[in-house]
């Protein structure tokens, strides 16, 4: 072996590991998939499609004054209904499955970003996960994107799956970028909705009574609120908070009937409706007594999902103030849902 | 740390390796110190606590080593009629080294054994007693038997003299800490007495970047489906499924193993160090009796010097070298770890052992158990018995062989696909215009399967490619681009499989 072999062995291996990571860096830094550093390049494809991993960024560094928050409920959205109707520039920052710790993280994300600029904050709630621990989060946070630690930004400059999905392929294969205005949407096209594709995935609960006390989902609530909700709600007077439950099918009611959890889902409801609106700065609307569209399974993909057109409706309802729920007719309001969930004829159900 | 990581391989490793031959030529004394505290800034990485118990056993093994030298020391000095037929006295050292003998499997004991021991008894006699939940100090398997390893070898009188900083480095040098290889005394002391010449330092960086693919590109990308089929065998997995899974954990234990110790044998080199060879292409052996010449080979030797020797090996008659042979594997089973599934796999492997060397003694035929049939035969059992090697429990493992059988003809989950969905397998489709095609997943699976397999069995090992290679800009450039993409594939970063043991 000469001296000379192998110093070019050494040179080409040095400069081959530098340019091998010094380019994939380079690009990723520039497109920046995640958003991590900077708004999206103009005339890039990005592909919106990692809410873990992108949310931070979006929150960051996109043009928005108000947010669309919750769980899957809301990302068959379309934003620019919120400007159609409200004259709002709305960012989609979904979760889906989201627990309250996730709210809390994102909106610590928000108003990091945007301060009281956020004129409106649209959260859906799903009572299911608000008596949940209070830190728990859907999925695990990723540490290179949540946190503030520059060094551990490696993770994301050197990594294949950014580089060769996010960066490369939407060049090569453009049909996957995302529509901004409809980021996140579920993958159900409008010949899904309907009760042929509900029965697909649904299968009725066990009949089993539920045991566990009100108080317990309540204390579990109340928790939550306060480690989670209340303090931005508090923190920011001015950002008005657009609560609302989303309609869920009639067959979640047909579960929670088997189940016994009729009277404690309209209890929870009922308790954070009125710690909510003990705020000036919040408001509630209330569908799921809705029967035109719980009760209507070609607004429906499965049990809970509802279709674009739904939400559109939910949209109209925000912006005109119909189906608003406040402090005195709450309790009409949920006495509705309770006479819906249980006088309502499961059987003529053709599951 | 992980050799695996960022830290390591852009903070750790280039500073250690600066630090250490800044200090070679001038202090020697200083750069073996650099290297042991690197080595216990590495262990503490993963849990402080561990230091603790890593040089209380460091410390106490040093003892040992002392009090061996003196009593032997004490003896040769007085008249002793009761010496051996080497002229040593019969007595010398032996209470001592009993001692660490008893003083290191207790420590091994303790962290490894005691929740399966009180498990087990609560089974058993029906019991209540709570599990302590005691956390596995990493490596310490390796570490204690290292040590054993060492104090027998003084005790034989192979070792006389070792200072207290080559003693330390030797039991805490961070490439063969975690993992292995187990390294013997007698061939490592010297070389850190002396801080021999660092005349393989490219070949040493050759050797880590192929273990570094092995287990970055190969093992983990195996390891997706293996981990799905595990955790699923129990609500059913298809015969295909449970198959292809026996398959790959076999190739990913492999990898992932051999990885990691051509990476420790690499690092060795680049500080100057040969680091004992654990690994020889294992399954490319035509008998379980080769296969253990080839796999864990460090382990091996030390069961075979302080283990099968010491019970008589094979001086004392047939029959009690077929059991030596047997005990040899039942702590080969329980050393990996604390479980029945573990003990079954050691004798398992002790049984076929046994009936192969039977079949070879009984042959006329001096060939036998070396033709393609036995090469087939050695993989398939070896595989089998792998699967109560990575299954959590002897039924989890049973139901994996069930499903084989009983399973059904399917279609391959796409969870279990998931890990040839990566990034880089759709350039390669798309490449070959199969992007839209129903069974792409399907290709790639079984050409990254098939291309792991010819690696097996018919590729050169890292190490004989490293000691070979060629230094010449292509290759430079080909094993750059291939340390780039292990970099690039290393964020998800996952363990070694040969942690816990």
């Amino acid at each position: 072996m000469t001296e000379n072999g192998k110093r070019n062995f050494i040179i080409a291996l040095i400069a081959t590991i530098a340019a091998g990571l010094l380019i994939p860096a380079t690009a990723v830094a520039v497109v920046d998939p995640f958003f991590h550093y900077h708004a999206p390049l103009k005339d890039f494809p990005y592909v919106v499609d990692d809410q873990v991993d992108m949310n931070p960024g979006l929150a960051a560094h996109m043009d928005y004054d108000s947010v669309l928050l919750g769980s899957s409920m809301t990302v068959a959205f379309d934003t620019d209904w919120f400007n159609e109707e409200m004259g709002l520039k709305t960012q989609k920052l979904s979760y889906n499955g989201a627990y309250p710790k996730d709210q809390a993280i994102i909106m610590d994300k928000i108003f990091n970003a945007k301060g009281d600029d956020v004129k409106r904050v649209f959260l859906g709630i799903d009572e299911l996960n608000y008596s949940s621990d209070i830190n728990q989060t859907k999925f695990p946070v990723t540490d290179y994107i949540y946190d503030d630690n520059l060094f551990d930004d490696v993770k994301y400059l050197w990594n294949k799956t950014v580089l060769l999905d996010y960066v490369i392929k939407p060049l090569i294969d453009r049909s996957d970028a995302s529509e901004w205005n409809m980021i996140y949407k579920p993958w159900w096209q409008p010949m899904h909705y309907n009760l042929a594709n509900v029965r697909l995935y649904y299968t009725p609960a066990p009949e089993v009574i539920d045991t566990t006390p009100t108080e317990e989902y309540i204390a579990g609530i109340e928790a939550n609120l306060n480690a989670n909700i209340i303090p931005y709600i508090e923190a920011h007077p001015d950002t008005m908070y657009t609560v609302f439950y989303p309609p869920y099918s009639i067959l979640y009611w047909y579960d929670a009937y088997r189940q016994g959890q009729i009277d404690k889902i309209a209890d929870k409801y009922d308790y954070m409706t009125r710690r909510l609106l003990e705020y000036d700065n919040v408001e509630v609307y209330f569908f799921q007594n809705d029967t035109d569209v719980v009760c209507n399974f070609d607004n429906y993909a499965d049990h809970t999902h509802y279709s674009p057109e739904v939400c559109h409706y939910m949209v109209d309802c925000m912006s005109q103030g119909k189906r608003k729920v406040t402090i005195d007719n709450l309790d009409e309001e949920l006495k509705a849902l309770k006479d819906m969930a249980y006088n309502y004829d499961y059987e003529s159900i053709d599951l | 740390m992980l050799f695996n990581s960022y830290i390591f391989i852009f903070l750790f490793l280039p500073i250690c390796v600066a630090g250490f031959y800044l200090l070679k030529n001038r202090a020697p004394i200083a750069a073996k110190m650099w290297l042991i505290g690197f080595s216990l800034w590495f262990y503490g990485y993963f849990n402080l606590s561990y230091l603790a118990i890593m040089i209380g056993s460091i410390l106490f093994n040093y003892l040992i080593y002392r009090l061996i030298i003196r009593a032997m020391s004490d003896e040769d000095s007085c008249v002793n009629s009761n010496a051996d037929s080497a002229g040593r006295p019969m007595n010398s050292g032996r209470i001592p080294l009993i001692i660490g003998i008893l003083g290191n499997v207790a420590l091994l004991g303790y962290f490894k054994y005691t929740d399966f021991l009180i498990d087990s008894c609560n089974h058993i006699f029906k019991t209540d007693y709570p599990l302590r939940n005691i956390l596995l100090p990493l490596g310490i398997s390796f570490f204690t038997f290292q040590q054993i390893g060492f104090i027998a070898d003084v005790y034989r009188g192979e070792i006389k003299e070792c200072d207290f900083i080559d003693y330390a480095l030797f039991v805490s040098f961070f490439p063969q800490l975690i993992a292995g290889p187990i390294a013997d005394g007698k061939s490592m002391l010297p070389q850190y007495r002396s801080l021999g010449k660092p005349d393989k330092v490219i070949e040493g960086i050759t050797l880590f970047i192929l273990g570094l693919s092995k287990k970055v590109l190969i093992a983990d990308t195996l390891g997706v489906a293996v981990d799905y089929a595990y955790d699923a065998v129990i609500g059913g997995i298809n015969s295909i499924e449970a198959l292809l899974a026996i398959l790959f954990y076999a190739l990913q234990l492999y990898f992932d193993f051999s990885g990691y110790c051509d990476m420790a044998l690499g690092l060795g080199k680049i500080f100057g160090f040969e680091i004992p060879i654990n690994f020889d292409s294992p399954y490319k052996s035509r008998n379980i009796i080769e296969f253990w010449r080839r796999w864990h080979i460090t382990l091996n030797k030390f069961l075979s010097r302080n283990v099968y020797i010491p019970l008589g090996g094979n001086r004392k008659g047939n029959i009690r070298t077929y059991i030596n042979l047997l005990v040899v594997f039942l702590i080969s089973g329980i050393w990996h770890g604390a479980g029945v599934n573990f003990i079954l796999w050691g004798c398992m492997h002790g049984v076929m052992y046994v009936i192969t060397r039977l079949i070879i003694k009984n042959s006329k035929n001096e060939s036998s158990c070396t033709g393609v049939l036995s090469h087939v035969i050695t993989f398939v059992f070896v595989s089998i018995a792998w699967v109560f090697f990575r299954a959590p429990s002897v039924s989890v493992g049973c139901q994996m062989l069930t499903s084989v059988m009983a399973g059904g003809i399917g279609r391959i989950g796409d969870e279990f696909l998931n890990g040839f969905n990566s990034g880089e397998f759709w350039y390669v489709l798309k490449a070959a215009h199969l992007t839209g095609f129903a069974f792409s997943r399907y290709i790639v699976m079984s050409l990254f399967g098939l291309f792991a397999t010819l690696i097996v069995f018919l590729a050169p090992s890292a190490r004989e490619i490293s000691g070979k290679i060629k230094y010449n800009i292509l290759n430079g450039i080909l094993l750059g681009a291939l340390f780039a993409w292990c970099v690039l594939s290393l964020s998800g970063v996952s363990t070694f499989l040969y942690f816990n043991f």
